[in-house]
């Protein structure tokens, strides 16, 4: 079941951690967290994940900063992408789909129901 | 490529084979499930056709048991059932793309180009052995997280054995695989690549890992169950049932909030800041950025931790600040209030299902250029909300209440989509798509109707009226935009494949290749003589709103006789391949004839293209969007025999018709 890897980019700890407890207590899946986006480009070249929750809304490099540099990065522009938002309006702007998001999850997600969330938008 | 067709309608076989082949596709047939997956596991395939009815094994059992095998080819299944069940258990099968009979020949061979076209169809799942992974969608091997250099023979060998672990491969089999007919190696290679990837395993820690089977061929070496496999906690402990395991993950989430309650707290801090200042009737920009700030983060937040209408009091906290009216800060104050005493009662743990949404974003390739949608529907408010609801999601609407306008409209300004209303008192929906359907121009336009029934019978006659797909009311707006996204870049893909240009109308360059080398070969048989044009169009720069290629091309249609060929080559170009006629007779007949005709055309066209004026260098056209028009022919065969060679003659500035009188 430890068979899909998440990589969890938000400058907030609350909703990292609570979408890592989330996804490991309902999917077995192994998460792995970054607070920035700087942080989360090198875990996501480092780190292989099957899929990235991206934050629309981060300090210095935002979401869309973000997105753009996963795709220009060959070890990682395959990944796919999940925005959260907590306002939908900013995710949809046509750069987001454009630069390649699957998604967009609105905040606040159900704790127990992230991981079938994730599941039906990547087509697991 | 290589396609297996399951199914045991002969008719249809004998069909679909006689097609791929012309499509230089290799292609394998079965009528028996069975038979199905005998082939698959010989031989690799690129795409498999299965229909869902099949003697010995049903389309869906196979196609189960095909990706369990690890087959990560394309799958398309042929279902004759049309409830959503059945698709949905095809695609969970691991079917890529499902079609419901009857269909016609040229959807189904889009389908299969589509797929096929698709570089990576699977997302596979990393393969394990001990502590060794393949990450197939990277191309990466790693043993213990460390990466290994293979090549990619030796990778493809790896992967091959990891897929398969029970299976014993053969040379010949290895061969098969992994080489093409052409590059197809000697034995002694095999061995070389196998000796080679033994090492490069052994250096990395993984030591014996293939086995030879004498007589027989190699294998992966079963995996011993010693320290090097790790216990796979998950499957030690009993699994809970997955409702279990949600309300588990909703209790945790809410036993960390303790953890998170000085960071919730200075969140509240701030709005109540800003509630502090606004008593005194005025709220500094400083005060104001950090209160919709933290607003921001507890409406993000809170409901994570069963504060569901927490979030929803601190989204309206948000809004307020937005815009802030000092006259109402009593509101903004009430809403603090509301919230801290939330906060202060317990959390409930409560699935929130109805209110959380994962919404899809179309793929980018549907995002060159905004969507034109028309939609019919006697219900203004119906309009008034596809109105406001699409055009952020980059799809303009046309809204038109009474469907008897329907196709002046389509006329007058051609959507991508036309959305359709089923039940409006005047003129019924189905009616009017079968009409449009009677229409040539608006047979492939893709037609979405809405429906509040969603009976069979109402379904049925919707498809036999020839509307695509059906939207059921009250709509949804995921399902609205992906519905709309999926269906326009189908009907551009499928108005690609079956040869027609978008913008002109007209064949395309594909279509037009075909048909001119048709022509071509026509004549050389019959020693017959074919004369090219190929006409170019000088755009105004910067260009116009209007693009005036569909006139143009509805113009040229009218002067050519049945014999001929035209085609849009290009943006700005087309191609016409004139029966029987030669240089003199081209110019004879279009020579004056073009000029006087086009001018004729285009000063009466709808969107007034205007008059044409001739000048040495050929002719100029006094429009609106066009600078200039030039001609130049070649003919067949004095000039060429191919068409890639009367191409590049009629090019030559020597070759230009000259258009004046």
């Amino acid at each position: 079941m430890t068979d899909k890897r998440i990589l969890i980019i938000d400058d907030e700890a609350d909703v990292r951690e609570i979408a890592k407890v989330s996804l490991e207590i309902t999917k077995h899946w192994q998460v792995t967290t970054a607070a920035s986006g700087d942080e989360g480009l090198a875990l996501a070249s480092s780190c292989h994940p099957d899929a990235i929750l991206l934050d629309v809304v981060m300090p210095q490099v935002d979401g869309l900063a973000t997105l753009i540099k996963l795709r220009e990065n060959m070890a990682t522009c395959h990944i796919p992408v999940i925005l959260l938002t907590a306002t939908i309006r900013l995710a949809t702007q046509p750069a987001y789909a454009a630069a390649g998001a699957k998604a967009i999850l609105v905040k606040p997600f159900d704790p127990g129901l992230l991981g079938s969330q994730i599941e039906t938008a990547l087509g697991w | 490529m290589k396609i297996l067709v399951v199914d045991d309608d002969d008719l249809l076989v004998e069909q679909l084979t006689a097609d791929l082949l012309a499509q230089n596709y290799v292609v394998d047939t079965t009528s028996d499930g069975l038979l199905g997956w005998e082939y698959a596991t010989a031989t690799p395939y690129d795409l498999i056709v299965l229909d869902i009815n099949l003697p010995g094994l049903d389309g869906v059992s196979l196609c189960q048991r095909l990706r369990q095998g690890g087959y990560a080819g394309a799958i398309l299944l042929l279902t004759g059932r049309s409830s959503s069940d059945d698709k949905v258990m095809g695609l969970n099968a691991g079917a890529d793309d499902y079609l419901v009979k009857p269909y016609t020949l040229v959807e189904l061979t889009a389908r299969l180009r589509a797929l096929l076209r698709r570089p990576q169809l699977v997302s596979s799942p990393t393969l394990r052995y001990g502590s060794l992974e393949l990450d197939p969608n990277g191309s990466l091997v790693t043993v213990a997280d460390r990466p290994v250099e293979l090549s990619p023979k030796e990778y493809g060998l790896l992967e091959l054995f990891l897929r398969h672990p029970d299976r014993i491969f053969s040379n010949t089999l290895l061969l098969e695989r992994l080489w093409s007919v052409e590059d197809a190696p000697g034995e002694e290679t095999i061995r070389t690549h196998i000796k080679r990837l033994r090492r490069k395993l052994k250096q990395a820690g993984v030591d014996d890992m293939i086995e030879n089977v004498y007589g027989m061929g190699y294998r992966l070496r079963p995996e011993s169950v010693g320290p090097d496999v790790g216990p796979d906690v998950s499957d030690a402990a009993p699994t809970p049932a997955e409702p279990d395991r949600a309300a588990a993950a909703r209790e945790a989430a809410i036993a960390a909030f303790e953890r998170f309650r000085p960071t919730i707290d200075q969140r509240m801090a701030a709005l109540r800041d800003a509630a502090l200042a606004l008593k005194a009737n005025h709220l500094p920009t400083i005060v104001q950025t950090a209160a919709q700030g933290a607003a921001h983060k507890l409406a993000g937040s809170l409901g994570l931790f069963g504060y569901g209408a927490g979030s929803h009091l601190a989204r309206r906290l948000e809004d307020w600040l937005e815009q802030p009216d000092l006259a109402q800060g009593q509101t903004f104050n009430g809403l603090v209030d509301q919230l801290d005493a939330l906060l202060r009662s317990p959390p409930v743990a409560a699935s929130t299902e109805n209110n959380t949404a994962i919404v899809p974003l179309p793929p980018a390739a549907a995002l060159g250029d905004r969507i034109a949608v028309v939609a019919v529907d006697d219900d203004p408010i119906m309009l008034a909300q596809l109105q406001s609801l699409l055009p952020r999601w980059g799809v303009d609407v046309l809204g038109l209440q009474d469907p008897r306008q329907t196709l002046a409209t389509l006329e007058a300004s051609p959507p991508d989509l036309l959305l359709l209303d089923l039940d409006m008192p005047s003129l019924s929906g189905l009616d009017l798509c079968h009409q449009l359907r009677q229409i040539d121009r608006w047979q492939t336009l893709p037609i979405v109707c809405l429906t509040a029934c969603r009976d069979a019978a109402t379904l049925y006659h919707l498809y036999q009226a020839g509307a695509d797909d059906y939207l059921p009311k009250p709509m949804v707006e995921p399902e609205l935009v992906s519905r709309i996204f999926h269906r326009v870049e189908r009907g551009r893909l499928l108005q690609t494949l079956a040869g027609v240009d978008p913008h002109s109308g007209l064949a395309n360059r594909q279509k037009g290749t075909i048909e001119l080398k048709l022509l071509l070969a026509l004549a050389q048989r019959q020693g017959e003589i074919v004369t090219l044009l190929v006409i170019q169009i000088t755009p105004k720069n910067p260009p116009g709103e209007a693009t005036p290629i569909r006139s143009l091309g509805q113009s040229l249609t009218g002067l050519l006789g049945s014999g001929d060929v035209l085609a849009c080559w290009g943006p700005s170009e087309f191609i016409v391949g004139l029966w029987a006629t030669d240089r003199a007779a081209a110019q004879a007949l279009l020579g004056q004839t073009l000029k006087l005709q086009l001018m004729d055309k285009l000063s009466s066209s709808s969107d007034a293209l205007g008059t044409l004026d001739t000048t040495a260098n050929g002719t100029t056209v006094n429009a609106i969007n066009i600078d200039a028009i030039t001609v130049g022919t070649a003919t067949f065969p004095v000039d060429g025999q191919t068409l890639p060679l009367l191409y590049r003659q009629a090019q030559r500035p020597a070759a230009r018709l000259p258009l004046s009188p």
